[in-house]
């Protein structure tokens, strides 16, 4: 399904960029399919944690904590959540205490800002009752499963997503540009025809929230600048496929290099090279939101996409 | 109970009096008016503070044991929603959490609660508690109403590590909003908060804008900024007149989080004008805006949203919220009182006495 299967790294996931782990948590009871997932940017028992990250929102604003830091001093030292909307003031307390735990104290270099991004999942929860099950146990549980193994579909944040008048979910992809890594992992929340390689699929019978959250992440030493414009080369990717439409209410790209920021000073990539990760981006994006939708599992009404156009 | 405990209950904003307050031991502290010290040339709203601007009402709940390690609380801020909003970020070492969302459409959609650092996610959750009991349908709104939580860090009088305010402490400050006038000082989210070496937290005032339709535009501030040399009060230095009563220890403090309230009818791209002038009332009484600082600006509107100001008309808002900034932080100065807190750290109030002795000199009393 890969329009550039060989250019993929060798999960065709985020992990791919060495250091960077996923992990979630299934939220299964009380009738509920919702949960967390958690991106975390750096390897274990790494100290100074601060990177630079990038950010592109559609509509210029997005349901993201941690922006004050993050679009003033381009940087971020925190877990990535991603987080059904009603809980996320929890999770950024749950977060806080992960910090604390760690650190004595709170600082941009030691885990805060929180970043926790709201998903509306409420195309499958209720959320009063995502409110009385969620606690910071489950926080706490999709950070210690951070790992190299990216479940997708239903995983996580995905249990309850909408996408294209389907189940949606969790999606992830990778590629190489030259001697970098680039990865992707996105909650697929949203769209009506899903285009997918020369092909329009016609939208299922469900509807739901138009809102999405993607996370890119790099080992390509790059500034904040930079990543600014390389979220939005991913979002070019989710247009093409028509998850970020007209009718799309909130939708965010974070970009992040696990190497840009070095102790004092900066590395980056020049001017000539940033076109292959911009490359690369766009088709990670497109890739992994067609892996969210073959991954979904069905849940309530919603059914499962199939490429063949048959859904299960 | 004593009397800080009993403010803690949300119960104390009606019964006790504004002015004069004073925690036992300490002498009376008041707003910077009654001293006899005016900034600016603008007149004041009745109660000279943000609730001077139509259907804004504050709340306060206070968390604060003298000699304790626990002094922080939540300080709540209800307009009338949706409202026209945009925010500023002078420096951006801060959080204001759901300002995001408010970007997107250019509204506010839900209160504005101020609190320390590390509260700011139980804040959050409890400040959606409150909103999900008014409207149950909340999540299901095209708007997604979202609450703003803002935060600055205590941790020289309070315990930040201990999880000491709870999702509940913020509905009862959303629970304890009124209009009329507001607590000022250690009170709310301002309770452990320190400006100029000098006891903060939280200080509003408002003005009058001159004109045909004779608008109010009002600023809330917690405080928690600046050195002692940096400290202006109307010009004058007061903070090197005053090199005593400094901390024991070190500590510093940073951060600013601002709130402007205003019922003249103006865009969010007006608002967001209006946010930047509140740079320029800080800037008044000393503060340069550190790399540490969390210098964070909200502002909306109350007017209908089917009529705008002429830009023209604009520059006495303008005015109005540089002087009111300036007076608002004054004020958390002169309200607040000296505080014991965690290990204990004591920051003390600046000595009104002084105040007025410097002020004097300089020819600035009325």
């Amino acid at each position: 399904m890969n329009r550039a299967r060989d250019a993929a790294g060798p999960h065709d996931a985020i992990v791919d960029v060495p250091g960077v782990r996923v992990g979630h948590v299934d939220i299964r009871t009380a009738g509920l399919h919702t949960g967390l997932t958690a991106i975390v940017p750096y390897p274990p028992g790494v100290v100074e944690r601060k990177l630079f990250i990038g950010r592109f929102s559609i509509d210029g604003g997005d349901a993201m904590s941690g922006l004050g830091v993050a679009e003033d001093f381009g940087t971020f030292s925190s877990p990535i959540v991603l987080a059904p909307s009603p809980v996320v003031g929890r999770v950024y307390e749950s977060l806080i205490r992960h910090s604390l735990t760690r650190d004595t104290g709170l600082s941009t270099e030691a885990g805060w800002p929180p970043i926790v991004v709201g998903i509306d999942d409420t195309a499958v929860n209720d959320p009063v009752l995502v409110r009385k099950v969620l606690t910071h146990d489950h926080a706490d549980a999709a950070l210690a499963s951070a790992g190299s193994a990216v479940p997708t579909g239903n995983a996580g944040v995905g249990g309850g997503l909408q996408a294209f008048g389907y189940k949606g979910g969790v999606g992830t992809a990778s590629r190489r540009a030259g001697e970098h890594a680039l990865g992707l992992l996105i909650a697929v929340n949203g769209g009506r025809e899903l285009r997918w390689a020369d092909r329009i699929l016609p939208a299922g019978d469900a509807d739901g929230p138009q809102t999405f959250a993607a996370v890119v992440a790099t080992d390509a030493p790059l500034i904040p600048r930079q990543l600014e414009r390389l979220a939005g080369r991913a979002a070019l990717g989710l247009a093409r496929t028509g998850l970020w439409n007209p009718q799309t209410r909130e939708g965010v790209v974070l970009a992040f290099s696990t190497t840009g920021l070095v102790e004092e000073g900066v590395r980056m990539v020049g001017e000539e090279r940033l076109y292959a990760l911009f490359t690369a981006a766009a088709e990670a994006a497109e890739n992994a939101v067609v892996d969210a939708l073959l991954a979904a599992e069905p849940v309530g009404g919603l059914k499962a996409m199939r490429l063949e156009g048959e859904a299960d | 109970m004593n009397r800080r405990t009993f403010l803690g209950l949300g119960l104390g904003a009606a019964a006790w009096p504004r002015v004069g307050r004073a925690a036992p031991g300490y002498p009376e502290r008041a707003r910077l008016r009654e001293l006899g010290i005016v900034i600016g040339e603008l007149p004041t709203g009745p109660h000279n503070a943000i609730t001077d601007v139509a259907d804004v009402r504050v709340g306060h709940l206070t968390l604060s044991e003298e000699g304790g390690p626990v002094h922080t609380g939540v300080t709540a801020l209800v307009p009338p929603t949706p409202a026209f909003a945009a925010d500023f970020t002078l420096n951006g070492n801060g959080e204001l959490m759901g300002v995001g969302s408010m970007r997107r459409t250019g509204l506010l959609a839900g209160p504005v609660l101020f609190t320390n650092t590390s509260s700011v996610g139980a804040v959050y959750d409890g400040a959606v508690e409150w909103m999900l009991a008014r409207d149950p349908d909340l999540f299901k709104s095209d708007l997604q109403p979202a609450p703003l939580v803002g935060e600055t860090w205590a941790a020289f009088l309070h315990d930040e590590t201990g999880r000491h305010v709870q999702p509940a402490h913020a509905v009862a400050a959303l629970d304890a909003a009124r209009s009329g006038p507001v607590q000022e000082g250690c009170v709310g989210g301002g309770t452990g908060m320190r400006a100029y070496s000098f006891k903060a937290g939280i200080g509003t005032a408002s003005r009058q804008i001159p004109g045909d339709s004779s608008y109010t535009v009002g600023v809330l501030v917690q405080a928690n900024f600046g050195r002692r040399p940096q400290l202006r009060v109307d010009g004058v230095p007061v903070g090197r007149e005053i090199p005593e009563l400094m901390p024991e220890r070190g500590g510093k403090s940073k951060s600013m989080l601002a709130a402007v309230a205003t019922d003249a009818p103006l865009l969010p791209s007006q608002l967001q004008r209006v946010c930047k002038r509140v740079a320029l009332g800080m800037a008044r009484t000393g503060a340069i805006s550190t790399h540490g600082s969390g210098d964070l600006v909200l502002a909306f509107s109350v007017a209908s949203r089917d009529e705008m100001l002429a830009d023209r008309w604009i520059s006495g808002l303008f005015q109005g919220v540089v002087e009111a900034t300036e007076e608002a932080i004054l004020n958390a100065l002169t309200t607040a009182h000296t505080l014991t807190g965690r290990a204990g750290n004591t920051i003390h109030a600046l000595p009104l006495d002084r105040l007025r002795e410097i002020m004097r000199a300089h020819g600035r009393l009325k």
